[in-house]
């Protein structure tokens, strides 16, 4: 085992004692599905970049600036910020006061009595974890085998046992602390290679002056994408941001564990902060490092950058960093997949009667299946390929399908549960049709699926709630939620 | 509600980023103007959501209890 094995499994060990002692005072589901919401700012703020962050920044988006160019990618990080003001000062605040326990249940409370509604929102949140799980974790062996050697299986092993012990262990709160551990480590990764790029490239400033000069296309507004797939480029990437932070249950289930609306919005405040500096500092430089090797294979850039350019310990840091990112990304996926199993499946149509150790106990379970259930996915070649090509794409079209139904029922009186069942149903069937057809080469390319799935969401919520009446039940959770402060 | 100064101390360092921001990444390119808007578009949400933050914060806009009512 080599030094950078080292210290990559020295921090998987770290992980692994700290979700451990994080169970400690864990007694019930409260405190296994949110934090007991009783989560401080700090540790919201560095779940949620963490949760965001995968393996995919660090091999995928670093590969895709290095070959064609930093702008088109850093953009869609404004379309992340922005929307997460938003929702940490204006949506949040509602959906926090409602005290829910996952995502499903916003469309429970909000839209009672309608079972298609139920059912749906239940089916996206499963089936989209799951599948976004397989990839992520696909990634993640990526990183383990070639960087590190692993058999494609003991990798397997590796991430799901280390991932499966300390969300069963700590729950929420297991997932949260670890996630910013993990957050710390690869915010100091990208932090400390930076500067060594730079240095490759011959110095602040006049060495980056000369090296832009080599790559042209490398700080244009469309990179070399040219002027039209450069601006769809830019659609898809901000719209996928926007549904994430409002719409993925791994980054809404934030706003449930925090103390306070307040802290909510603390957090998102510093999350503004914080998510500039890492993703410049990881990201825009490695659009110049053409100008140093032209020769790299894309997705090994930045394990090239941190094996070549930096010192060894910045190095190794550097690789614990990748997995940490794709881990704290697992994490929160597993998370909220087994509270889908345990709380929207198994307490409201298995056993509403269930007391509360055996929900706790349904709750740990819940998570050994979903690593089962991702065991055989990933070890299941065909699974594997068609988890790795549809996963990402098929989670965020199914996000953008209830988007609207999340949204104008936090700020719309007139939202109407018919309104939302309909919405959820058509776009996510739209949104599917353009997965599979970019895919299958039968839609345009250049046509995000997440916008269709949007667009088709959005336009049928509103003539189904312009031609509907909201039931007094919907009138009155609507007026407990958006009571004035007194 | 007592009240807090996180909104100033947010909006300061949110200046201050900005401007070491512009200087690390815009002042070596030879040509500026998409780096100077991609930062904008990045850093400003820190900017924008301070300044919000500070003025919910003098209204008193957070509620306190803890259940539907």
């Amino acid at each position: 085992m080599n030094f950078y094995a080292i210290v990559t499994v020295i921090s998987l060990a770290v992980y692994l004692i700290v979700g451990f002692y994080s169970a400690k005072n864990l007694k019930n589901v409260d405190d296994f599905y949110v934090m007991g919401r009783n989560a401080p700012s700090y540790l919201i703020t560095g779940t949620m970049i963490a949760t965001n962050i995968s393996s995919v920044a660090f091999v995928g988006y670093v590969g895709s600036v290095y070959s064609r160019g930093s702008l088109p990618y850093l953009t869609m990080f404004g379309a992340t910020l922005t929307s997460s003001i938003i929702l940490g000062l204006y949506v949040g605040r509602y959906i926090w006061r409602m005290k829910l326990y996952t995502v499903p249940d916003f469309f429970t409370t909000r839209y009672p009595k309608n079972e298609v509604v139920k059912i749906a929102s239940t089916a996206i949140v499963l089936f989209s974890m799951l599948i976004f799980l397989i990839s992520v974790c696909q990634g993640v062996n990526v990183v383990l085998c070639d960087t590190f050697g692993m058999s494609k299986i003991m990798a397997q092993i590796v991430v799901l046992g280390i991932v499966t012990v300390f969300t069963m262990a700590g729950g929420m709160k297991g997932v949260v602390i670890t996630d910013t551990i993990m957050f710390c480590i690869f915010f100091v990764a990208a932090m400390l290679v930076a500067p060594f790029l730079v240095g490759a490239m011959g110095g602040w400033p006049n060495g980056i002056t000369e090296a832009v000069k080599k790559i042209p296309y490398t700080m244009n507004w469309d990179g070399n994408f040219g002027h039209f797939a450069g601006f769809w480029q830019y659609v898809e990437v901000n719209i996928a941001s926007i549904v994430l932070v409002f719409a993925s249950p791994q980054l809404l289930s934030r706003a449930f564990i925090a103390k306070s609306e307040k802290t909510f919005g603390r957090a998102m405040i510093l999350q503004t902060l914080v998510f500039p500096i890492f993703i410049f500092s990881l990201l825009f430089f490695f659009g110049i490092l053409p100008a140093v090797n032209p020769d790299l294979a894309p997705t090994s850039a930045f394990t090239w950058a941190a094996m070549n350019l930096a010192p060894k310990w910045i190095g190794a840091l550097a690789l614990a960093g990748i997995t940490a990112a794709a881990l704290s990304s697992a994490s929160s996926l597993f998370q909220q997949a087994a509270a889908a199993l345990s709380r929207d499946i198994y307490e409201r149509y298995v056993n509403p009667q269930a007391s509360e150790q055996k929900k706790l106990l349904v709750s740990r379970l819940a998570v050994l299946a979903i690593a089962i259930l991702c065991y055989i996915a990933g070890t299941t070649q065909q699974i594997t390929a068609v988890g790795m090509v549809y996963g990402f794409l098929f989670a965020t079209a199914a996000w953008a399908a209830w988007f609207p139904s999340l949204i104008f029922g936090v700020l719309w009186k007139k939202a109407t549960a018919k309104a939302a069942a309909w919405s959820m149903s058509l776009g996510f069937i739209c949104a599917m049709i353009f997965v599979f057809g970019r895919t299958n080469g039968f839609t345009p390319s250049w046509l995000p699926p997440n916008a269709v799935g949007l667009l088709v969401s959005f336009i049928v919520y509103i003539i189904v709630a312009k031609t509907s009446e909201p039931t007094k039940d919907e009138l009155e959770v609507y007026s407990a939620m958006r009571k004035p402060v007194e | 509600m007592k009240k807090d100064n996180f909104g100033i101390i947010a909006l300061i360092a949110a200046i201050v980023m900005f401007i070491v921001a512009i200087v690390i990444f815009v002042t070596p390119l030879p040509v500026k103007t998409a780096t100077i808007v991609t930062i904008c578009w990045v850093f400003g949400p820190a900017i924008v959501g301070s300044v919000v933050y500070c003025i919910m914060e003098s209204k008193g806009k957070w509620r306190q209890d803890t259940d539907l009512k």
